[in-house]
């Protein structure tokens, strides 16, 4: 528990960006089974695994800049520590968007051979 | 506002080219939402391979801002090296990220487009999307525009 709540306390508000992304994704997984006859969200599944991957990816670029521009205006003493920190920091946000992204790929994956069998 | 043109000011020509690639992407979406209404055609190829093209422009623009800031240093005083490279970095990672808030959503866009096209659409071979012909033979299948 403590390592999720420090995981959420370094990550940023990335972090809880992902989270919503990942229940969204998580909702529409579940939405389709029950419709798998009717309607065919493969196509919108597939894009939202790709959504949060890319959106761990935009945290680890934000975050990197924020490090960057800060070892930019930091004393020669300084730079190396912030720096190591900075990127530390805004890797969570990749590890745990990857961590989603392959839950939500594995879900989806599921979910496609289920609507397959009515669809192609 | 200012932020935005400093990020514009300081990424250099490749946050252009993204921003006409997403611009290029809406407007494909929208006529793939049109002609997937009008049950004619399914646009979802070009709308992912464009999904690629604006991620892939963003690592470019990245890759090239980091050979740029790289050479600068090269012909810096040892004294200047550590700060050139941190603000070289930093501009250079604003055409990643620019290319990943534009590639989300165009994903996002690109997503629903393809799904309302492949229900929509009928596709050759396969027997496609349901029509009101298929109604007819099994009412279960059917889905009301």
């Amino acid at each position: 528990m403590d390592l999720i709540t420090e995981l959420f306390y370094k990550g940023g508000p990335f972090m809880y960006v992902l989270v919503m992304a990942g229940c969204l994704h998580a909702l529409v997984v579940i939405a389709q089974l029950p419709l798998c006859q009717k309607v065919d969200l493969r196509p919108l599944l597939w894009s939202g695994v790709i959504a949060i991957a890319l959106l761990g990816f935009l945290g680890t670029v934000s975050g990197q800049i924020q490090a960057f521009k800060a070892v930019g205006a930091a004393s020669a003493e300084m730079k190396q520590s912030l720096l190591a920190a900075g990127i530390s920091i805004s890797l969570y946000t990749t590890a745990f968007g990857l961590a989603l992204a392959t839950i939500g790929a594995a879900a989806t994956g599921f979910a496609a051979t289920v609507v397959a069998k009515f669809h192609d | 506002m200012h932020q935005l043109t400093y990020m514009f000011a300081a990424g250099g020509p490749a946050l252009y080219l993204i921003l006409a690639a997403g611009l290029l992407h809406m407007v494909l979406v929208i006529t793939a939402v049109v002609l997937a209404a009008m049950r004619k055609f399914d646009l979802s190829p070009a709308l992912w391979a464009m999904v690629l093209v604006i991620v892939l422009l963003g690592f470019n623009g990245a890759i090239f801002g980091q050979i740029t800031g790289y050479s600068a240093i090269a012909h810096a005083s040892p004294e200047m090296k550590q700060t050139l490279l941190a603000s070289g970095i930093s501009m250079a990672l604003y055409s990643a990220e620019l290319s990943l808030i534009v590639g989300i959503v165009a994903v996002g866009s690109t997503g629903i487009a393809s799904t309302l096209a492949r229900n929509l659409v009928p596709r050759k071979g396969t027997g496609g999307a349901a029509t009101d012909a298929d109604a007819a033979v099994d009412p279960d299948l059917y889905m009301p525009e």
